[in-house]
């Protein structure tokens, strides 16, 4: 059973950085062509915390949120949440739809679907530069949509996680559309084999560092 | 005339008391439970945040609390040393929820709110605790809450009016 209890090494956490800067930005290249505008991140930001410790980086847990999940599997097992404020949602879908700002006005089955696909594309295109760099097999599910309790929403992962540790490496960052940061915080969660197996692989590839 | 506490009980813990002050809530159930006990004659109540149903198939095992099947003795013991006895300890439960409803997702990994319900059961079962109500499955996140007081337990989701259970 991994436990990082003394925590990660510093260098650990560069290449942790790294490979997350290489994701996040492989998952804003993809949201750029699909909305047609030239969509930036923000430098993730990487925390090892206590699983219940999570909610609490994100906002209340009663407040309504828009979760769009995928499960990863293959050789590195985790999880990918899309979670944005239900109002984000809207514009966020009225981009994707070229409309014009303030015209969606609900989230129906099309707008579910439309988050859905933003979802599924943005993680699977974080997961395609975390294969690459690794060579690993890594696999995305398709996306489920939530809308409800933050908290609820944050349980799909959680409790999964929980049967292998009590902690969890939270890799969190947002989309930038020009000036404006889209509130929407993507978050990727690899379970905690799965982290040391990362890093395995990327200490012998990256043996310089 | 003194205000409420709201004291949070986060996922995988639990908390009992005797406080008449204090609220104890457990937010944004979705395949967790939230398990409230009360023992009316001394008013006494607790609530554990439920994430997964048995100790016996995980490899991590902290906290402890975080098991259906370790949570309810816990919490039973916790009560006990405030003077609060299992014979008349009444439960209510809520939660279980399964919140991922898609094509991709089935099977045993994603029923975990429904074996959460079934593991609380069986322990209250061991335990000799009366299971008086439960608010458990569905699809929707929940929050409940258990005012140490008068042992009132509310429940909530988005969109609906606060319910007693």
């Amino acid at each position: 059973m991994i436990a990082f209890t003394e925590g990660l090494r510093d260098d650990q956490w560069r290449t942790l950085r790294d490979v997350a800067a290489r994701g996040a930005t492989n998952a804003a290249a993809g949201l750029s062509e699909m909305v047609g505008r030239n969509i930036r991140i923000q430098t993730p930001d990487l925390r090892l915390v206590r699983l219940g410790e999570v909610s609490g980086l994100l906002g209340r847990p009663e407040d309504e949120v828009v979760g769009v999940y995928l499960s990863i599997g293959g050789d590195v097992r985790g999880h990918i949440l899309l979670m944005l404020s239900p109002q984000e949602a809207l514009g966020l879908v009225d981009m994707v739809l070229t409309q014009d700002g303030g015209s969606t006005a609900a989230l129906g089955t099309m707008e579910r679907s439309a988050l859905g696909e933003i979802g599924n594309l943005t993680g699977t295109f974080f997961l395609n530069a975390l294969a690459e760099v690794t060579r690993m097999n890594i696999q995305p599910s398709p996306p489920a949509v939530m809308i409800d309790m933050g908290a609820a929403v944050l349980d799909v992962p959680l409790a999964a996680l929980a049967n292998t540790a009590d902690e969890a490496l939270v890799i969190k960052t947002f989309f930038l559309d020009d000036q404006r940061r889209i509130e929407a915080a993507f978050l990727v969660m690899p379970d905690m084999p799965s982290l040391q197996a990362i890093l395995e692989v990327l200490e012998k590839r990256w043996r310089i560092r | 005339m003194a205000d409420q506490v709201v004291v949070p009980v986060g996922i995988g813990e639990l908390r009992a008391s005797k406080d008449p002050l204090e609220v104890l809530v457990a937010y944004g159930l979705g395949s967790c439970i939230g398990v409230c006990l009360y023992d009316p004659q001394v008013k006494v109540g607790g609530l554990a945040h439920v994430m997964l149903p048995s100790s016996a198939d995980a490899a991590s095992q902290q906290p402890l609390s975080k098991f259906a099947d370790q949570a309810v003795p816990m919490l039973i013991e916790e009560m006990g040393k405030l003077g609060a006895l299992p014979r008349r300890m009444v439960c209510k439960m809520a939660g279980g929820a399964q919140m991922l409803v898609s094509p991709g997702f089935s099977g045993n990994g994603f029923n975990v709110g429904e074996r959460n319900a079934e593991a609380v059961r069986a322990a209250l079962g061991r335990h000799g605790v009366a299971l008086q109500r439960a608010e458990v499955g569905g699809h929707r996140g929940r929050t409940l809450s258990i005012h140490v007081s008068t042992g009132r337990i509310m429940v909530r989701t988005i969109g609906e009016k606060e319910i007693e259970l």
